[in-house]
């Protein structure tokens, strides 16, 4: 029961592995056009803020503020970075989906 | 700047009205970003693209926000709210079906009406169980996203085609059949806005 509650959810798991591939510049617009572009499915500005706000509730992410710029309208940007927690996490998500899918055939 | 390179005005009061306060500024900072980098060149499809992004984002943020309330104030919101999707169900729903089947030219049998009144007002209390729930477990994400993406847009869509059923075959005093017909419309297109996808430009 403790192991299920510390299973992450499939977005949860799309958007730490965003953050990782997008390295320093992982911000909410990038974070979302790196979803849509490797998955293909469209995701809501507030689908996408909930999440962090939950995986921060978890510590398993970090943020901090970036500068304010005219293409924003003036406002800034929260940089999101894994933490150590965040990183093992994920890794072990990645490791239950490499098992679960080794010798998986499906012709 | 040009009124039409800005961004929607009640799109953005209605981020500010629900975003949690922690995140308003960034958000409406990334709805900034992605209208402008569109609105040079198409500055209408910015426009409904901001809207549907909204508007796909309220319930989000709403219950995000929510999530974040003192046990006192969710509880408080919980009983109103399951209180308020019950009447809603029931006058939109329930009554609107059984009056349908009652006033048909050949009309069911009335036990049938009323069992099917009973099972249909017991769908309502369901659904209004189950968002009070998603209220009152902070830590239930699976059940406030079943919510949020299934149940939320499905219940506004049975809510309005239920509504426009009514305008249909009932008449009415005008202003009457306005107002219904103003909420069907609003809450039809606020379902469907859930479910279509934003269109992706690659």
């Amino acid at each position: 029961m403790a192991q299920a509650a510390k299973n992450l959810g499939e977005f949860e798991i799309l958007v730490l592995s965003a953050v990782v591939r997008l390295g320093k510049d992982a911000y909410g617009v990038r974070i979302r056009a790196d979803i849509e572009q490797t998955t293909g499915r469209s995701v809501a500005v507030g689908a996408l803020y909930a999440t962090l706000g939950r995986l921060s509730d978890k510590q398993l992410v970090a943020s901090t503020l970036g500068g304010a710029t005219d293409s924003r309208g003036g406002r800034s940007k929260r940089f999101y970075t894994l933490t150590n927690l965040g990183r093992e996490r994920l890794r072990s998500a990645v490791q239950s989906f490499e098992r679960m899918f080794s010798g998986l055939s499906l012709e | 700047m040009n009124r039409s390179a800005q961004p929607p005005w009640l799109a953005v009061m209605l981020i500010r009205l629900l975003a949690p306060k922690v995140d308003r500024e960034v958000i409406l900072g990334d709805l900034a970003e992605t209208f402008l980098a569109t609105a040079e060149a198409n500055p209408a499809q910015a426009r409904a693209d901001y809207w549907r992004d909204v508007a796909r984002s309220a319930p989000y943020l709403a219950l995000s926000r929510v999530r974040h309330w003192s046990a006192v104030r969710r509880v408080a919101l919980a009983v109103v709210g399951a209180l308020l999707i019950t009447t809603l169900w029931d006058y939109g729903v329930s009554r609107n079906t059984a009056y349908w089947l009652a006033t048909r030219t050949e009309p069911l049998p009335l036990i049938t009406i009323r069992s099917l009144y009973f099972v249909l007002f017991g769908l309502g209390s369901v659904l209004a169980g189950l968002w009070a729930g998603a209220l009152l477990i902070r830590r239930n994400d699976s059940l406030a996203t079943l919510l949020v993406q299934r149940l939320l847009p499905v219940t506004l869509l049975i809510v309005g085609c239920s509504l426009a059923l009514m305008i249909a075959t009932t008449s009415a005093a005008a202003p009457y059949v306005i107002t219904k017909t103003l909420v069907a419309v609003a809450t039809i297109l606020l379902g469907a806005s859930i479910v279509v996808p934003r269109r992706r430009r690659d």
